[in-house]
């Protein structure tokens, strides 16, 4: 299950726990769930051909799918998997993740330039492109919409265009955003020109995300200049408007929700006439729902407890480490199939450097047995994680991600090292009568950090470390870790962007000061040997930031640099990456995702024909 | 003191019940760890995001200054936003979504074990000391105490799956085809449930396992306390008057038992209102229905204060009322009790 | 018949020494029985100044071993007697719990030597009590099953087929020894877990008395971290009683605190307890606990115990109005007595008369209410654990089983929710016939008494 694809991705995810209990899109992470690997998402049951429940009764040519507890129909305020697979649907951006996979391709942009400094973007649109409501797409639209993103309250990502992308902006008196200074302009009606404070590798695939997608100007009133169409709540919730290949019909909080088809979409319009979402967040339910009364025609969650992984058979894996096969019989009879994508993500054991000492961090991943931890409890389906930038968007790919881990990483490749961990110990002057103490906080969406961390727990009990576990709401444990009130804790970080430096950021000693105001992690990693490497070699990333091979190769090495770093600290300890599976029944058609995540496919070309149960 | 003085005074003593209730509620929502800023704003957040977002919650105020917007906002209620389960959505607006659900399943959850507690207590009490009074009392008091959540686990899984072990007995095919989870198809607007059989029958369906579970408690005391009401009338020295006039049975049973059975079963009918509210929560969770209970546990996990809050008042409220309605009951079913307060 | 000595003042001392042989008889046998387990006692209370100290215990696992291997042939070693792991394991929980018993019924012996020759009085109304409580059968099974499940929190390092230590909490500081491929392999405890986990597939599960491919015995099976389940909810018992005895402990000692002090004072004094209490009520119990918990989660005091102190603080802090209410009516009642204007008339002191004469009145009632609530907060507590809130994980709790074992229960690793289940239902039920028993023998006129606080209580407000 090796990922074999190098390019750059980008991706959205999905992880959960945030808000709501939902999957972040980006960032940082908690899955949620029934243990498994399935992270995330979705819904369980709603209705419809038996029968049911509230929910409405659709055609037999709407797409069923499950999807858990969404929040905002907005696409800057969105930071969930489950809202975010909505809004893939209704609007459209300048590009686009096609079928998920992570190289951009244009959407409502035709072309673009790109400067020769690589700080100048200019965009030609589509003309003809036009939103549900009728209205053509325009260049000032995507200028409106990208100040909304940078300056309106409700953005939930104004970093992605002020800090990720850089674009070139000013800021007032206490170092905000000053509304309306940003360097997008819509020279004509079809042309939109973006200048950058610097040269940014992965500037197209963050246009891709949806946060970056087009509403009409001035529906919303919410940023200077503009009284708004309708309240904010409205556009939210009750009526978006996009540009995307289906139309916003119903959606009813942890109910459903529906989408039908736009016809007059500017690009391959939908064969299916909408997409109907069930929507509830519990895993047995979601497994009734769309295995046991097969009432989902494409899904991703399948509880962990009713997983047999000796039911999977994987037939084809192509050239982007993607899995294809079947899963079954299901206990309904039925034979599934499988897809299965190693999305771009990490999940892992951060320690507060200031509060748990180095031996005891060692003595933790000797202890630690990555790929019995996804065997045992994920029942594989994950990746081992020895580093912490993910396979497939390691440099040189799954490959050399193996080859690099396997040859040198300190403590113990797929095996559990406890007697070095005792040594480690002992060296450190700790003995069965002077036992180290530190504890360890997992978020209470996840079942299986729980497992993850009693077994840790449990290993590094002969250890001499009393580990205590104690899990926390999501959000308590990212106030806690803000403060620099965490000793150890799980979380996961989904892609911004498809490249190492979105990870490592994490580890960039400075910013982990948790005396910060707003540190990415919370490690407090400083003042050793190893912090200094890596913080060198961070600034030599941003150094060379350009989208050229030869930044590229400086920036390759220095990622290396920083994995390495991290091993002889143990700042974090990498603990698994994330498999993204997907299982449909026969009558469905439907593309295979890619490394993006199933979330980011748009299904305007799914195709269903006759169901037979 | 007259029924209406008795009754001021009982509406005067639940303010300060109110008041003290939602301080409560206030100092441990406020005072504690639970921070929506993070919540909102995940971990990448800049300093004057988190700021921003802090000045618009209002919660860079003074603690004080704090708790008498919140007192003043609840007693002219005014519920204030979600922050984070659902941001932009009043609390209302949620509260109207969520809660026909829960007033469903309340509903019906009171209901059946009325009509299934109260004539097994009956018949038992006919028939005491019989095989089937054993059987019907034993089997009453553990169905008692069994825990909801854990019931609710168990009938939830077994009849999601019933084809396989109740031998071939399909529930969800059943009369009407439905799913075990998930919240109870309510029709918009809510009357359409008296014009549609069909729609009525399916929500009832889809809400009875979830209702039994949540009454189980309830059904175990009214037939205990159905028994005792028999037995006693009909140990009683009117009834062997009634009797050797000749009344038949039947008539006596309903004429006289049912009325004494009554005034026992206002407070376990009351009563009942607190165990739904508590027991809402575990059960919503299980069966996954998206109702008050489920909201409350997303407000808490998720450090929605201002829902947690308003939801919190919103049944200090209920439990206030219910007390005083069922006060009053007594009143006028009970002439003995008095009006001294007093117990 | 009374002894000799009729002297009313007579301390309990003077007259055993008057006639010591049923006493001294008494007392040689009680002596016996606690050798048998005074090691146990001994390690306990050393343990409590440092490293506990070690002496050979009849019941202890040390005699009676039930880990060992079983060879190819088919021949156990290093199980007691060479007994199978299973029937070891069994031996030793029959002769516990014949212990319990006979230390049970030794104690009656006791009370029934002390009434016969020592007591002053012929006969005291507890007598009735007494008698009406032999004659509760229902009440009597309650006593037993509330009985069983206190020797298996008290116990619960002996009962299991493995301890805490060895499965739970240090599994990888110890081994076991299993023969695979006709050689003796060892590995560690915690290795063998993994494989011997309950997943729900047919071939990753170990259900109840059954064997794991290591040769170790699980009575109820295994959780799906693979540990014993029977060790596991032993331990929980004791987290659960834990916390049940200290809320009600203190919410029973606030709840006759104020029940006394209202009825003797009355006005004033009553309307600011009768507010206090009222709105403690009209909070929901359940959820306000869920918002405690979650919200003192954090704080130094969750520490203690895993989380279970905290808990039974939070539990006794919401729980006492009700124990109050249930006692304020029989408080009150006893306060318009005309012993208690006597004893005021004479000028004895306040403390003195609630103490003496009117606290004793009040605490039949008390038992009962406690009695019920006592199952109304061990499912409570199962409830929120259920929930991932209150005891922290990896401390047993029954209701994280049930939770743990959610997912599982149409698979074949069914036994994970279900038997912590039956256990609640047993307890709970126990604990309720015990209260009916005792409010029958306090109070036999009250059949039925106040339903509706009984139905709250013990029902842990709908958990």
């Amino acid at each position: 299950m090796t990922d074999t694809d190098n390019l750059s991705r980008r991706r959205f995810l999905q992880a959960t726990g945030g808000a709501a209990s939902a999957v972040a899109l980006a960032g940082c992470t908690g899955d949620s769930d029934d243990g498994g690997n399935e992270t995330t998402e979705s819904g369980a049951d709603t209705e419809e051909t038996t029968a049911e429940d509230e929910t409405t009764e659709v055609g037999d040519n709407y797409l069923r799918r499950m999807n858990s507890t969404m929040t905002t129909l907005d696409p800057i305020e969105a930071t969930d998997t489950a809202s975010g697979e909505v809004i893939q649907q209704l609007f459209d951006g300048l590009m686009n993740y096609p079928n998920a996979e992570v190289e951009p391709e244009t959407q409502i942009a035709s072309d673009y330039e790109v400067s020769d400094d690589f700080t100048t973007y200019t965009f030609t649109l589509k003309e003809g492109a036009t939103y549900h409501n009728g209205d053509e797409v325009t260049a000032q639209d995507f200028v409106y919409a990208w100040e909304r993103l940078a300056a309106s309250e409700n953005s939930s990502r104004a970093y992605f265009i002020l800090d990720s992308i850089g674009v070139v902006h000013e800021t007032d008196d206490e170092d905000a955003y000053q509304p309306e200074s940003m360097a997008v302009d819509a020279t004509d009606d079809y042309t939109i020109e973006m200048e950058l404070d610097g040269p940014f590798h992965a500037t197209l695939p963050m246009l891709a995300y949806t946060s970056f997608a087009a509403i009409p100007e001035g529906i919303l009133g919410d940023i200077d200049g503009y009284d708004g169409e309708m309240e904010h709540e409205e556009f939210a919730t009750e009526s978006p408007v996009g540009a995307g290949p289906f139309e916003f019909d119903t959606w009813e909080s942890d109910t459903e929700c529906i989408v039908t088809a736009y016809g007059d979409y500017h690009g391959d319009a939908a064969s299916i006439d909408g997409v109907h979402w069930n929507i509830s967040s519990d895993a047995n339910a979601k497994y009734t729902y769309a295995v046991v009364n097969q009432n989902a025609d494409l899904f991703s969650d399948f509880q962990t407890s009713q997983y047999d992984p000796d039911k999977v058979s994987v037939e084809n894996t192509d050239d982007l480490g993607r899995e294809t096969g079947t899963y079954g019989p299901t206990t309904s009879d039925a034979t599934l199939n499988y897809e299965a994508v190693s999305t771009i993500n990490a999940y892992y054991v951060g320690f507060n450097t200031d509060a748990v000492e180095k031996p005891a961090r060692q003595a933790a991943a000797y202890a630690m047995n990555q790929e019995e931890v996804v065997a045992q409890i994920f029942k594989d389906r994950g990746t081992p994680a020895y580093h912490f930038t993910p396979p497939n968007a390691y440099p040189g790919g799954a490959p050399e991600y193996d080859a690099h881990a396997e040859e040198s990483y300190p403590y113990g490749y797929n095996e559990s090292q406890l007697d070095q961990a005792r040594q480690v110990m002992e060296e450190a002057g700790y003995s069965d009568n002077e036992r180290y103490e530190f504890t360890m906080t997992v978020y209470e969406s996840s079942d299986t950090w729980e497992d993850v961390a009693v077994l840790l727990r449990d290993q590094l009990a002969s250890a001499y470390i009393d580990m205590e576990v104690d899990s926390a709401p999501f959000s308590t444990l990212l106030e806690r870790g803000r403060n620099g009130n965490l000793e150890a804790y799980s979380l996961g970080w989904v892609m911004d962007w498809p490249a190492p430096d979105n990870f490592l950021q994490l580890l960039n000693p400075p910013q982990t000061d948790t005396d910060l105001d707003a540190p990415i992690s919370y490690l407090n990693w400083m003042d050793t040997d190893a912090a200094d490497t890596a913080e060198e070699a961070w600034a030599t990333v941003q150094d060379n930031l350009a989208p050229t091979d030869e930044a590229e190769q400086a920036r390759n090495e220095a990622y290396v640099q920083m994995e390495e770093a991290n091993w002889e600290d143990v700042a974090l300890l990498p603990t698994y990456h994330l498999l993204e599976e997907r299982f449909s029944y026969d009558w469905v058609d439907v593309p295979q995702f890619g490394g993006g995540g199933y979330s980011r496919q748009m299904y305007n070309n799914v195709e269903l024909s006759e169901r037979d149960n | 003191m007259s029924r209406w003085r008795y009754f001021a005074k009982r509406v005067l003593l639940s303010i300060p019940v109110l008041v003290f209730g939602a301080s409560i509620t206030f100092l441990v929502i406020r005072a504690g760890p639970l921070d929506p800023v993070s919540a909102i704003l995940g971990p990448q957040g800049d300093p004057q995001a988190y700021e921003a977002i802090e000045r618009r919650l209002g919660l860079n105020q003074p603690l004080w200054q704090q708790y008498i917007d919140y007192m003043v906002r609840l007693f002219t209620f005014d519920l204030g936003q979600s922050w984070v389960v659902q941001p932009n959505t009043s609390v209302y607006e949620l509260v109207l979504s969520y809660a026909p659900r829960t007033i469903w399943l309340g509903f019906w959850s009171v209901l059946i074990a009325i009509f299934i507690g109260i004539p097994l207590g009956f018949y038992a009490g006919l028939n005491p000391n019989t095989f089937s009074d054993y059987v019907a009392s034993f089997g009453g008091i553990v169905w008692r105490a069994m825990p909801n959540f854990w019931l609710a686990v168990i009938l939830m899984s077994v009849l999601s799956q019933s084809e396989k072990i109740l031998f071939g007995f399909d529930w969800e095919a059943w009369l009407v085809p439905t799913i075990v989870t998930g919240p109870p198809p309510l029709p918009d607007p809510i009357w359409g449930l008296f014009t549609n059989p069909d729609q009525f029958l399916r929500a009832l369906k889809k809400i009875a396992p979830a209702a039994i579970v949540l009454g189980s408690a309830s059904m175990g005391n009214e037939m205990r306390i159905g028994r005792t009401a028999v037995l006693e009338t009909i140990n009683s020295n009117y009834i062997e008057t009634a009797k050797a006039k000749g009344v038949p049975p039947r008539s006596l049973v309903w004429k006289h038992i049912f009325r004494n059975a009554l005034i026992p079963l206002v407070p376990i009918i009351t009563g009942e209102a607190f165990l739904l509210i508590g027991g809402s929560v575990l059960v919503e969770t299980v069966f996954d229905i998206s109702g008050i209970g489920f909201l409350f546990f997303q407000g808490i996990t998720n450090g929605d204060m201002p829902l947690v809050g308003s939801l919190m008042f919103i049944f200090i409220l209920l439990v206030v009322v219910i007390n005083i309605v069922q006060d009053l009951l007594y009143t006028i079913i009970d002439p003995r009790v008095g009006y001294d307060g007093g117990n | 018949m009374s002894g000799v000595n009729d002297d009313a003042d007579a301390s309990l001392v003077e007259r055993i020494r008057e006639t010591p042989q049923p006493a001294m008889r008494w007392l040689a046998g009680a002596l016996a029985l606690f050798v048998l387990e005074a090691g146990a006692v001994v390690n306990a209370v050393t343990g409590l100044f440092g490293s506990p100290v070690d002496i050979p215990t009849l019941l202890s696992r040390d005699v009676i071993p039930n880990n060992g291997y079983q060879t190819p042939a088919g021949v156990w070693e290093e199980t007691f007697l060479g007994l199978s792991a299973g029937q070891a394991w069994a031996f030793r929980v029959v002769l516990i719990y014949l212990y319990a018993f006979i230390v049970a019924w030794w104690v009656w012996r006791g009370y029934l030597v002390f009434r016969k020759h020592y007591r002053h009085a012929d006969w005291t109304p507890r007598d009735d009590m007494v008698d009406r409580l032999r004659g509760h059968r229902w009440g009597q099974f309650g006593a037993i099953i509330v009985f069983m499940f206190v020797v298996m929190a008290l116990f619960a390092p002996a009962l299991g087929p493995t301890t805490v230590e060895r499965t739970i909490s240090d599994p990888y500081s110890y081994h076991v020894e299993y023969y695979e491929d006709g050689e003796l392999q060892n590995t560690t405890v915690g290795q063998a877990n993994l494989g011997s986990r309950s997943q729900g597939n047919p071939d990753r599960n170990v259900g109840p008395m059954q064997y794991d491919d290591f040769g170790r015995f699980h009575p109820f099976g295994t959780i799906p971290s693979g540990k014993d389940m029977f060790t596991f909810m032993a331990a929980g018992a004791r987290v659960s009683l834990f916390i049940g005895l200290v809320s009600i402990g203190i919410s029973g000692f606030i709840a006759a605190a104020f029940a006394l002090l209202t009825a003797y004072y009355k006005g004033l004094v009553d309307l600011v307890v009768v507010i206090t209490g009222d709105s403690i009520m009209s909070l929901p119990r359940l959820l306000f606990v869920m918002l405690l918990s979650v919200v003192l989660g954090g704080s130094w005091i969750s520490s203690i115990y895993n989380g279970g102190f905290l808990l039974a603080l939070i539990f006794a802090g919401t729980g006492w109005p009700f124990l109050w209410r249930s006692v304020r009516g029989p408080a009150f009642q006893v306060a318009e007595q005309e012993w208690i204007d006597a004893a005021k008339s004479f000028g004895q002191k306040p403390r003195v008369t609630m103490q003496k004469h009117m606290a004793p009145y009040i605490l039949g009632y008390l038992l009962v209410y406690a009695s019920m609530s006592l199952g109304g907060i061990i499912v409570a507590v199962a409830g929120l654990s259920f929930l991932g809130l209150g005891i922290s994980p990896p401390t047993p709790e029954w209701g994280r089983a049930i939770d743990m074992g959610q997912a599982y229960v149409t698979t074949s690793s069914w036994h994970i929710s279900f038997i912590p289940g039956v256990m609640i239902v047993l307890v709970v039920t126990a604990f309720n016939a015990l209260g009916d028993g005792i409010r029958d023998a306090v109070d036999p006129q009250s059949e039925g008494g106040d339903t509706s606080t009984e139905a709250t209580a013990g029902t842990g407000g709908g958990a």
